[in-house]
């Protein structure tokens, strides 16, 4: 099979210093694929999980973005910065009181669950048509609506005051940097995100992830090809149905099946067990929402 | 224990569950053990156990041309399974279309979907998935995620030898059946129907049962001192496994001398089990050399097996 035809997930560990963009930018030139994006942004200075999605898969990536994701977060209290992180130009500083942790997890526990987040000025959100970093650099200040976003947990790692270490897990949408400002509000000192490690994306964790390194060293696709990990793996969610000879060729023709069995979004398979795409249950039909192209069958091989 | 064919005839009864996976072929001491595991923590879990395994041999599909010759038979696998205790077997067919399921895809819509696995207890060096990309590792991190236990038996040492079912057809190949019978905690044993044979055992003063076997050969050609059972009767017997150089023949045979019996085994399931090795198979020089030679080998047998009762 001609590698130009191949897709799947590589998961990156993205080093620092670089932008998510960059690390497509360097797989396009490596890599015979002929489409290439990444799974959601993570800030230059952020570092850990970023999924990269080749040929088919970046037919998900919307459905990458809905993913949870896990963040390990160093929040400096005391200074309040333009850009929430120690990267802007601070604003304020205040005296950091002698917090001990029971104190910092009873004002964490407020930002856990359906939260309400301001997003930053310095975010790729758009307003009228242009980025709100880019009004941020002119100086300019809009007003934002505060956006809903989902914290699931959030646990304290560790206290060095004035550093604190946070996981954060938490839904699509969510600023850590935000968080981190929000928090210093709370505990009435202001804070800055002073580091940030995505350490999950959905089912990708770090310990699993090719180190930057190595991917920005490679020239070719072969050490790369063999981290791909298959699509399904994306969509473990979602309920599988199966379609037999005659479903299969219709579901790959955009045509809806009869087909009873779970609702709401599912991961259809053919009749030869390969994946043909995301569909949409409802009564007794199965509809095409997202048609995959991806590898024909290769061989199996057991290791001996 | 319920033997159950194919993922449709799963009962969802039978879920929640802890699942031993394996191809577990041959059933020795380190599937014993990932058996009696997954019995033990269903137990203590008050839910079902469950054995999942494949027919035939994944390696069977996947690479024919370097397929390893089975240990043992699905029906006898089984029973050895059943005696662990679990409740099910489930037996998936292993297709090619199976083949190509993703080690994701199998943990999550067989393992934790289909069969409500609660705990998996795996060996260490199982693999699964297209591709064999599922591993133990792989096993163990999809499981912190999806919310099931992982165990994963680490290799069992017997003298040193580390228990594997290549470990197994290796020593077999080399005809040492007293290793596979300590790797695998039980003899190795064909079955068979005895055919009429040629009858030249009658007039060489030693009448055999010839046994056409139940399963391609995996042992070393040779003579053997094994015990025979067949319906509810047994006996010691000298086995010769081979192709009969002296008559020129190229079928394989088991050809068994059943020490103090007289009566008729034609057409009778014998089973044989492989104690000792006594001697490679050799070609002689003319009838008298053959007879004194199955003369000594009688005798060897005799005392091999003495000396082990009462065992067996």
């Amino acid at each position: 099979m001609s590698e130009r035809s191949r897709s799947g997930i590589l998961v990156v560990e993205k080093g620092p210093g670089v932008t998510s963009f960059q690390v497509v930018a360097h797989l396009r030139r490596v890599l015979p694929a002929p489409k290439i994006g990444h799974g959601g942004t993570l800030d230059p200075d952020a570092t850990g999980v970023l999924p990269i999605l080749i040929g088919e898969a970046t037919k998900l990536t919307p459905y990458l973005v809905e993913l949870d994701k896990e963040y390990v977060a160093t929040v400096r209290l005391g200074v309040v910065t333009e850009t929430q992180d120690l990267g802007g130009a601070v604003l304020e500083t205040h005296p950091v009181p002698a917090l001990d942790p029971p104190a910092i997890e009873a004002a964490l526990r407020r930002f856990v669950g359906v939260i309400r987040q301001v997003p930053p000025m310095y975010s790729a959100l758009h307003r009228a048509g242009r980025r709100l970093y880019e009004l941020a650099r002119e100086g300019r200040t809009v007003e934002r609506e505060p956006r809903e976003v989902t914290v699931h947990a959030i646990a304290l790692e560790a206290v060095a005051l004035p550093d604190l270490t946070l996981r954060v897990r938490c839904g699509k949408g969510t600023y850590v940097r935000t968080l981190a400002a929000d928090l210093g509000a709370a505990l009435g000192c202001g804070a800055a995100l002073a580091a940030l490690v995505r350490t999950r994306v959905g089912p990708y964790a770090i310990a699993a992830a090719a180190p930057w390194s190595e991917v920005r060293e490679a020239r070719d696709g072969a050490l790369l090809w063999a981290r791909l990990l298959p699509l399904d793996g994306a969509l473990l969610d979602l309920a599988p149905v199966r379609l037999d000879p005659a479903q299969t060729r219709a579901f790959a023709h955009g045509q809806a099946v009869t087909l009873a069995g779970p609702a709401g979004r599912v991961r259809v398979y053919g009749a030869d067990g390969a994946l043909l795409g995301i569909g949409s249950a409802r009564g007794t039909f199965v509809r095409p929402e997202r048609l995959l192209h991806a590898d024909p069958p290769r061989p199996s091989v057991l290791p001996a | 224990m319920r033997i159950l064919r194919g993922l449709p005839s799963f009962p969802p009864e039978l879920a929640p569950c802890v699942v031993a996976l394996g191809a577990f072929d041959g059933i020795h001491l380190a599937h014993a053990k990932i058996l009696a595991t997954a019995v033990a923590r269903a137990r203590d879990l008050a839910v079902s156990s469950v054995v999942c395994t494949f027919d035939p041999n994944p390696a069977t599909v996947l690479r024919p041309d370097r397929a390893p010759t089975p240990i043992a038979t699905l029906e006898e696998n089984l029973a050895r399974i059943a005696a662990s205790g679990p409740d099910a077997a489930l037996i998936i067919p292993f297709t090619l279309e199976f083949s190509r399921m993703e080690a994701e895809v199998f943990v999550e819509d067989v393992l934790r979907r289909a069969l409500g696995a609660r705990e998996v207890v795996v060996g260490f060096n199982h693999t699964f998935g297209r591709g064999a990309r599922g591993t133990a590792m792989l096993l163990k991190e999809l499981g912190d995620r999806r919310g099931f236990a992982v165990h994963v038996l680490p290799p069992l040492q017997v003298n040193g030898q580390t228990v594997s079912s290549s470990a197994i057809r290796e020593a077999l190949r080399d005809g040492d059946v007293e290793l596979a019978r300590a790797l695998l905690g039980h003899a190795y044993s064909v079955k068979g129907r005895v055919l009429r044979g040629a009858g030249r055992g009658r007039t060489l003063g030693f009448p055999t049962a010839n046994l056409r076997p139940d399963r391609p050969l995996l042992l070393a050609p040779g003579v053997y001192a094994a015990r025979a059972t067949w319906d509810e009767a047994r006996g010691d017997a000298v086995v010769n496994v081979g192709y009969r150089p002296t008559f020129g023949e190229d079928q394989y045979w088991i050809e068994a001398y059943v020490f103090d019996f007289s009566g008729d085994l034609y057409d009778r399931e014998l089973t044989i089990q492989f104690v000792h090795r006594i001697r490679a198979e050799m070609r002689f020089s003319g009838v008298e050399a053959l007879k004194r030679q199955v003369a000594v080998d009688m005798e060897t047998a005799r005392r091999l097996l003495r000396d082990e009762k009462p065992g067996g």
